[in-house]
Formats: C-alpha cells, sequence, structure tokens
C-alpha cells in the first residue's frame, strides 16, 4: 500500500470522518510544508505520551492535579459530573458554571455492555467532603439517564444535594420545528416563572396589594 | 410493497446505533414489515428536523425506509407513534430490562424476516416493562415465548426423547416415581428419568413454572409466587438454552452482573 493510501486509511479510522474527508486531509498534508507535517506528527505523539486522567477529577491533563482541581477561583462545594473530557471544555466554553468537574469516561449502557466497573466512579466517591452540590450532567438519552439514575442512587446516602441539567427545547430553536419527543421533554421538565411583582407592591414592598 | 421506490413506512424500534462518518448513524431496526434491518440514516447526529429525539431507545417510531446499496437500507424518516422512553429511562432495572428485551430480539431474529408475532411480542414486553415494577419472570416468559415463536422453545411438558408425559398425566410406570427429571440444551428440553440423567437436574417446581410461564401473558407472569430459588434456576435454565442457540453471551448479561455486584 503506497503512504498516501495508509494516510487516508488511517485518518478515516477517526471517528466522523469518511474516507471523502479523508482523502481531502491527506491531501492537505500531502501539499502543506514539511515542517507542518513534522509538527501534526509530533503533537499526535504529544498527546499520547504527555496527557494521562488528573488523579482527582479524571480530566486529561498534562500535570496532576488538573487546572481545574488547582484553580483557586472555582467553587470547590459543587462538582459536575459529565460522560467525557470534550464535555468539560464545552461546558467551561459557556462560562455558566465556575466550579469543579468530574469526568466519568463513559456511560452505563447495558446494550453496549458498560458497566458501573467500566466507569471512573470511585474517585468521585473519595471527593465528596465539603461538597454541597454534584449536577448530573450527562447527555438526555437514554445512556445518560441511567448513568445519572444510578449516580443519584450511590450520592443519596452521602447527604449531598443531587441535580440533573435540565433537558428541551434549544435556546433560539423553534417550537414548530421540534420534535414530539423533545417538546414532551420540555414540558415534563417545566418550571414557574417568578410571579410578576405588581407596581405598588414594588414601592411598598410591606403593603399587601388588595386582591381584585 | 416495494422499499425501492418512494419507499416504504413500517413500524419499528430502535436496538442499535453506531455513529458513521461525518453525521450519519447506522441503526439497525426491529421492524413489524421487514423483521430485522440495517439502515443507514444521514445525518442522524446533525439534522434536528428528520429524526430529532424520536431515533432513540424505547420509541417506537413510524420509520420511513428505502432500500440503499447492499443490504443497508436508508432511514429517510423516523416519527414517534409511541414513546416508552420516559417510564423505561426514570428506573435503572427497567433500563436494563428492557436493553435485554431488544438486545434478545435483535440477536435472535433473522435478517429481514417478517415475523408479526415477534413483533407484537416485543411491543407487549416493552409496554409491560414500561407500565408495570419490573420483575425477572416477566423476562422469563419473554425468553420462553421468543423462543416459541423461532421454533426453539425447549419441551418442558413431556419428554424431549420418548414424549413421556410430565407431571400427573404420566402414563409409564418410569415417569411416576419420584425420580428427578434432567433437562438437557442439546436435546431440546425436559428428559424423564428412563431417557436422562444429564448433568443439569430439573425439578418438578421449575418443570412447572416452566409450563405456567410458557402460556402467560407477560403482565400476568409478573405476578406468579416463585421463591428466589426457582427463579435463579429457571434464569440459568433458560439463558443456558439461549447461549446454544446464540453461540455467545449477550452484553446485557454482564451488565446485570456487574449491576448486582455494585
Amino acid at each position: 500500500m503506497d503512504p498516501l493510501k495508509r494516510l487516508v486509511k488511517q485518518l478515516s479510522r477517526l471517528p466522523g470522518i469518511g474516507e471523502r474527508t479523508a482523502t481531502r486531509l491527506a491531501f492537505y498534508i500531502l501539499r502543506a510544508p514539511e515542517s507542518y507535517a513534522e509538527q501534526l506528527a509530533a503533537s499526535i505523539q504529544e498527546v499520547k505520551t504527555k496527557l494521562k486522567q488528573c488523579g482527582s477529577c479524571a480530566m486529561l491533563t498534562e500535570a496532576d492535579p488538573c487546572a481545574f482541581c488547582t484553580d483557586a477561583r472555582r467553587d470547590e462545594t459543587v462538582i459536575m459530573v459529565v460522560a467525557q473530557p470534550q464535555d468539560v471544555l464545552a461546558i467551561d466554553r459557556g462560562g455558566g458554571f465556575r466550579g469543579r468537574y468530574h469526568v466519568l469516561h463513559g456511560l452505563l449502557s447495558p446494550l453496549d455492555g458498560i458497566g458501573p466497573n467500566d466507569l471512573k466512579l470511585k474517585p468521585l466517591l473519595t471527593r465528596l467532603e465539603g461538597v454541597d452540590e454534584v449536577i448530573l450532567a450527562t447527555s438526555p438519552n437514554v445512556e445518560g439517564d441511567a448513568t445519572a439514575l444510578y449516580l443519584a442512587g450511590l450520592l443519596k446516602p452521602l447527604g449531598v444535594q443531587i441535580s440533573r441539567i435540565a433537558s428541551g427545547v434549544p435556546i433560539g430553536g423553534e417550537l414548530e420545528y421540534a420534535d414530539g419527543v423533545t417538546l414532551s421533554r420540555a414540558i415534563e421538565g417545566r418550571h414557574h416563572t417568578p410571579r410578576l411583582t405588581h407596581r405598588r407592591e414594588r414601592r411598598h414592598p410591606k403593603r399587601r396589594v388588595p386582591a381584585k | 410493497m416495494s422499499v425501492a421506490g418512494e419507499g416504504e413506512v413500517t413500524h419499528a424500534w430502535l436496538a442499535r446505533s453506531v455513529d458513521y462518518g461525518e453525521a450519519d448513524r447506522v441503526v439497525t431496526l426491529l421492524t413489524e414489515s421487514r423483521g430485522r434491518l440495517s439502515a443507514l440514516a444521514r445525518g442522524a447526529r446533525r439534522s434536528r428536523k428528520r429524526f430529532g429525539g424520536a431515533l432513540s431507545l424505547f420509541v417506537e417510531g413510524n420509520a420511513r425506509l428505502r432500500r440503499g446499496r447492499g443490504d443497508l437500507f436508508l432511514l429517510e424518516s423516523f416519527e414517534s407513534v409511541r414513546d416508552l422512553a420516559p417510564p423505561i429511562s426514570a428506573d435503572l432495572i427497567k433500563v436494563t430490562h428492557g436493553s435485554y428485551v431488544l438486545e434478545l430480539a435483535r440477536e435472535l431474529w433473522p435478517p429481514e424476516q417478517r415475523e408479526p408475532e415477534l413483533y407484537a411480542l416485543l411491543s407487549e414486553a416493552l409496554e409491560v416493562i414500561a407500565g408495570s415494577a419490573p420483575s425477572a419472570l416477566t423476562l422469563r416468559a419473554y425468553e420462553l415465548r421468543l423462543l416459541g415463536i423461532l421454533g426453539f422453545a425447549p419441551v418442558v411438558d413431556r419428554c424431549a426423547r420418548c414424549n413421556a408425559p410430565a407431571f400427573h398425566e404420566a402414563v409409564s410406570d418410569v415417569t411416576r416415581t419420584r425420580e428427578p427429571w434432567a433437562f438437557s440444551v442439546a436435546a431440546g428440553g425436559a428428559l424423564c428419568p428412563r431417557c436422562g440423567p444429564t448433568d443439569r437436574r430439573l425439578s418438578a417446581e421449575a418443570q412447572r413454572a416452566l409450563s405456567v410461564l410458557v402460556a402467560s401473558p407477560l403482565l400476568a407472569a409478573a405476578a406468579e409466587k416463585m421463591n428466589g430459588s426457582l427463579r435463579r434456576d429457571l434464569r440459568d435454565l433458560l439463558h443456558s438454552v439461549l447461549r446454544h442457540h446464540l453461540g455467545k453471551t449477550l452484553k446485557s448479561w454482564d451488565f446485570i452482573a456487574q449491576l448486582a455486584q455494585a
């Protein structure tokens, strides 16, 4: 097999890469300067040799403990549990969470034979001292829900508050295009909006507004 | 109806989903009109309009299929007609039982073989799992009926070799005795004391329980009174039959074992 075919074959093994995209990428690498190919090869080797799992949260990191675990500005009383390292990056990019993380490296899946022993559960149980809340941020599908249920059962006796991320209609999405299953989930997980305050009540908070 | 032209719509349950290429999925569907088949769901990981949340475990959908290249169908759309995911996903044991029911049907169902009775049994099993307290006896009754539909049902009411009836209908001197019956997977069921013994003994209690479960609706099976030891005997016996026909163990069995240890 010639080197180009070998490269296409290796690239097409990557998740989300079909043969056509692999061919396009291979030709890009072929036409790029030699230094780029060297850097790419070195980077691939580096992630395999230098990255390891953080001993505390199981996030992939060069230094143990990782930057998320050593950042003093993060709230250490809240832990968000996710399935994969890329979920940490996605949530952190959003900027809406400033607590600690815990990566399970998988989800419970009876159909794939992935059971509790295959997940990073023990390190989570050993870092709950001083933790007030554990947020279960697994995907809203059968495997994600099953994992959240299992974790809730495991953590509840330890006296920590457990919450689950919401699911339903995405921000910016249109209801008419949402499918029935997503809409049902959104309705099921609805929450009450805060009561609108009467103008007079705002001016005189202690005075009761007479009922009409 | 041919699926080459305008496509065909059939009721289906999703039994497996594997990511493929950039944004696609290859799904295994258990369908009402075409049995078990594999289909390419183009853009399933990206397109919200075409599949949304419907292409999911424990959701029965109207699958629009078109014949693709080779054995693979093209799944054009999948619209939910019965969503059992919320009640099943709310209980880990139900998720385990539901997954097992799907995996067993997926593994035993020959490809593209129309089996309306099997489809109805699968739907009944998922409905019972979703709507009632989880019971291992529902799974045992499901296993027996599934094996029966596919022609693999173990013979339990008589000797699989000499046809000597079990229980009170015994006609020969041998079967009237108190000697224990045996069970042989290779022989296809119970063996009377004359034709046995084999390495696996079959208690009269287990033999009677199998006869009850094989004729029992799945919902009624859960209500049968059977002690833990008998339940374990029935599970081990039926799993040995299933292992014989499958030629392997099921992933759900490993999961159930891990869950029991955890």
